[in-house]
């Protein structure tokens, strides 16, 4: 989201924690994609998605007289999303039920780049893991926790998280190479 | 791919979801407002209401109070004057009326006979039913002015009656009459003061009491009845657009 704006993140973090709708609103607007992009490898489908992100603003505007300084604003934002998601998905617990591995050759993105995978398609191949295997490897490959953060996270072992966390490259490798063979197969047809 | 080591994969992913930015729907932010609005709207327009409806119900007492105030205030020292004046005059006032009466009668009387012989009659009739009269009405242990005056007037009047004896006679009659009336006069007024001299015994009183202080009003705000028993009952409200008096009911 580009938005020619002239304030800067600290200048709109002050404007809502004076509580100014506006400076809510333009905080929002220049973080927001990003902040979906976050939601979106948490959730299952982007109406999931969207609901967290709304869910976390509403934190964000709350909390944020509690924002000391310590650390990138943008950071304590997605810090703030990512527990948002982690909540949702503590909350609606559901049984880890595998997608069937089939399914990953429905909608193929159209912005398909030999070689390198569009974020798009990692994107749908992550969506695609069972919650469990999602969470585990969310936090664990792009959010940075350890097997112990993860555990006591999420209420679970450490050798659960790391079982998972395997569990969960393999499948998406298994996917990948499904995505890149779909592609080659529809280029070379 | 199947060859490249965990953390190279998972540096894919994250360098590719690094900036990765995904345009959220139009009307999120909407719902986000919304969400962040009722926090707002709640926990102020309860506030909001309760002072409303006190600054309402304040206004209106205010507002009806002081329309009685002002215009009762002004009437109410009228009322209280000529409810005064009322208090003693009245019966002086009935007494003249039947003495007015008796008079024309006796005028009627008069015109028959001579007027001259009347008239001296009077003068003589005079002095001796004003001395008869005082004479009386210190019997009837209850004398005062306006008695006096009441008693000259019937004076004035009686004597036209041919016979002096008669005379004496019909004014015996009436100072009895007017001597009965007055201590009845008195009487109440001793009531009266006996009420107000009561004393505060119950809440009642302590009601009235405070109302008497305050609401100047002959009709005032609220009135109990009270007696020994502590039994206090409502007998008069004035609460501008609302009144009731039960003392006007019977």
């Amino acid at each position: 989201m580009k938005v020619a704006n002239t304030y800067t993140l600290d200048e709109l973090m002050k404007g809502c924690k004076a509580g100014n709708r506006q400076m809510q609103e333009m905080l929002y607007k220049q973080t927001a994609s990003k902040m979906l992009a976050v939601c979106m490898r948490y959730a299952k489908d982007r109406m999931e998605a969207e609901d967290v992100l709304q869910m976390g603003y509403v934190k964000i505007f709350q909390k944020v007289k509690e924002f000391k300084g310590e650390g990138s604003f943008e950071g304590w934002i997605r810090r703030i999303m990512v527990n948002t998601a982690i909540e949702s998905y503590r909350k609606n617990l559901r049984t880890l039920n595998v997608v069937p591995i089939e399914d990953a050759y429905e909608q193929p993105s159209t912005g398909f780049d030999f070689g390198s995978l569009g974020m798009q398609d990692l994107m749908k191949v992550i969506q695609k893991l069972a919650d469990g295997y999602r969470m585990v490897f969310n936090m664990y490959a792009i959010e940075g926790y350890s097997h112990k953060e993860i555990a006591e996270t999420l209420g679970i072992s450490e050798g659960a998280s790391k079982s998972q966390l395997s569990r969960a490259r393999a499948i998406l490798q298994q996917e990948i190479l499904k995505l890149e063979g779909f592609g080659y197969a529809t280029h070379a047809g | 791919m199947q060859h490249m080591p965990d953390k190279d994969f998972d540096k894919l992913f994250k360098d590719s979801f690094m900036d990765a930015e995904i345009e959220p729907s139009a009307n999120l932010w909407g719902n986000i407002a919304g969400q962040l609005e009722p926090k707002r709207k709640r926990s102020f327009p309860i506030l909001w209401v309760a002072a409303a409806s006190v600054a309402v119900v304040v206004s209106v007492m205010l507002f009806t109070q002081g329309q009685d105030k002002v215009y009762l205030q002004g009437a109410a020292q009228e009322i209280a004057t000529v409810r005064s004046l009322e208090g003693t005059p009245t019966s002086s006032i009935a007494a003249a009326e039947e003495t007015t009466t008796v008079s024309a009668a006796v005028l009627t009387e008069a015109k028959r006979t001579n007027i001259s012989p009347v008239r001296a009659a009077v003068a003589k009739v005079e002095i001796a039913t004003i001395e008869d009269v005082q004479e009386k009405s210190f019997v009837a242990m209850q004398p005062s002015e306006k008695n006096e005056h009441l008693v000259i007037k019937r004076g004035e009047v009686k004597p036209l009656d041919v016979t002096p004896t008669v005379t004496t006679a019909k004014e015996n009659q009436t100072m009895y009459a007017s001597a009965d009336t007055k201590p009845v006069d008195y009487f109440e007024q001793a009531e009266e003061s006996d009420t107000n001299k009561k004393g505060i015994r119950n809440v009642g009183d302590l009601i009235n009491y405070v109302v008497d202080k305050v609401d100047k009003r002959d009709k005032k705000l609220i009135k109990f009845d009270t007696d020994d028993d502590d039994n206090s009952s409502i007998i008069g409200l004035n609460i501008g657009f609302l009144k009731l008096n039960k003392k006007n009911n019977k």
